[in-house]
């Protein structure tokens, strides 16, 4: 039960070391962070809201302590995401446990747009500092790695499901 | 929101109970966790600094391959820009080198005790348009005048202006043919017994130049330095002007003539100086 928490965990800080001390210098900016979290809610139950927390509080937690604003801006960020992803889905009428890769990436470039946009006005940065749409672009493409890994191997880090037909009063 | 509507309301106002609960505990952990930022911050960097490390010198080694291609449009504007400096620059420092060669050419005819009575000015060689004439890029607005004495750096005789224009002016070298100084031939241990022996230089032109009229008994030898005399009225007198290669001797002509190296190399010179306060 604790393994896939810990596990998270695990996979969060070696994103945030990553991309904090070996991708630099490789002419854009990698949001390995950004990229898990948003895949682990991408492909969660909707109603996990305890989850979504969880999730939103840890990676806002780190993404704070390694840069040099204080703590607590990005955890605000990643829970508006985080709710904004669950009710694009439900907008979109998506079952809950399909999964196009198009609306993976299309959701994902938007709440990327906004993550820097949030990210920028709170940490008083130029959007433009760097290329924006070079940036979403690159990351969209070590999405989709992501994408296939919580595809294939989703009982990995999401819930399981029941495939009990639930009876609604 | 319809998450509520299949909820009872009970379990409705449970579920907002805990919504703000846990908004309060965010905000709560976000304030105290910020009174200890730097603990927390010291903390887990000092965890994670090992790994950090590690994969912060593996990275120098993969972002230089790998970071080029996605910097490549980048790099070929640097690349230009880098070019375009470098050619700025060149050209900087040989405006720079040129400016250097003129300070020390200045310094050192200053350093000359020979030169320190003499107004000079500096000029640059142009040209040349002619064999036996240069271009200067001095001329009347710089207060040169015709007939006025030009000396290199060594403060070796080179020749005199010729024609002077507003900012430039022709100098006749010592090797043109029309050019004819008054010299001596330098004989430190002259007396009453051996007086100084003094000629007449023409220019034998292509920078050649021959003593003549030299009376025929008079002992000229091969090296001896010959100087500016003082029956010369344009130029001053003691100017080093050459040395002497070789002698022509006819014991059936009344004078002799010996043919003159010059110490100044035109080729090899940048400045050269205007003797101002000595005209005629």
């Amino acid at each position: 039960m604790w393994i896939r928490p810990i596990g998270i965990v695990g996979f969060f800080l070696l994103f945030q070391l990553l991309q904090n001390s070996f991708f630099i210098n490789f002419g854009f900016h990698p949001e390995f962070v950004f990229l898990f979290f948003y895949s682990l809610i991408f492909f969660e139950k909707r109603n996990n809201f305890l989850f979504l927390i969880f999730i939103s509080f840890l990676a806002g937690t780190l993404r704070d302590v390694y840069s040099y604003e204080y703590i607590g801006p990005s955890i605000i960020i990643f829970l508006g995401i985080g709710f904004a992803i669950k009710e694009l889905q439900r907008f979109f009428n998506t079952r809950e446990d399909e999964h196009s890769l198009l609306n993976f990436l299309l959701f994902g470039a938007v709440s990327l747009f906004f993550y820097f946009l949030l990210s920028a006005m709170i940490l008083h940065l130029s959007l433009f500092d760097h290329l924006v749409v070079k940036d979403i672009f690159f990351n969209m493409v070590l999405s989709l790695l992501l994408f296939y890994v919580f595809s294939y191997g989703k009982n990995m880090f999401i819930s399981q499901r029941s495939k009990q037909l639930k009876l609604k009063l | 929101m319809p998450y509520f509507n299949n909820i009872s309301i009970h379990k409705r106002s449970t579920i907002v109970w805990k919504a703000l609960f846990l908004l309060i505990g965010l905000i709560a952990f976000i304030i105290i966790v910020n009174f200890f930022n730097n603990q927390v911050k010291n903390f887990f960097y000092h965890i994670s600094s090992p790994v950090e490390k590690r994969m912060w010198n593996v990275n120098s080694f993969f972002s230089a391959s790998v970071g080029s291609v996605f910097q490549s449009s980048a790099l070929l504007k640097e690349n230009y820009e880098l070019k375009n400096k470098n050619q700025q620059l060149l050209s900087e420092v040989l405006s720079l080198q040129a400016t250097k060669k003129a300070n020390d050419a200045l310094n050192e005819i200053r350093a000359n005790p020979e030169a320190a009575h003499f107004n000079l000015s500096m000029a640059s060689i142009i040209g040349s348009d002619e064999e036996g004439m240069i271009l200067i890029n001095k001329g009347s607005d710089d207060g040169l005048v015709n007939n006025m004495p030009v000396i290199n750096k060594q403060n070796i005789l080179v020749g005199k202006v010729e024609n002077v224009y507003k900012d430039f002016a022709k100098v006749m070298l010592l090797s043109d043919k029309r050019s004819t100084v008054n010299i001596k031939i330098k004989n430190d241990q002259a007396d009453s017994k051996n007086p100084e022996v003094v000629g007449l230089l023409r220019g034998g032109g292509d920078a050649n130049m021959y003593i003549d009229l030299v009376a025929i008994d008079s002992q000229i030898a091969k090296d001896t330095v010959i100087v500016t005399s003082s029956l010369e009225k344009t130029f001053p007198k003691d100017l080093l002007i050459g040395k002497i290669t070789d002698v022509k001797k006819d014991s059936q002509k009344p004078f002799q003539q010996a043919n003159v190296s010059p110490f100044f190399n035109i080729g090899i010179t940048d400045f050269l100086f205007i003797i101002t306060n000595y005209h005629t």
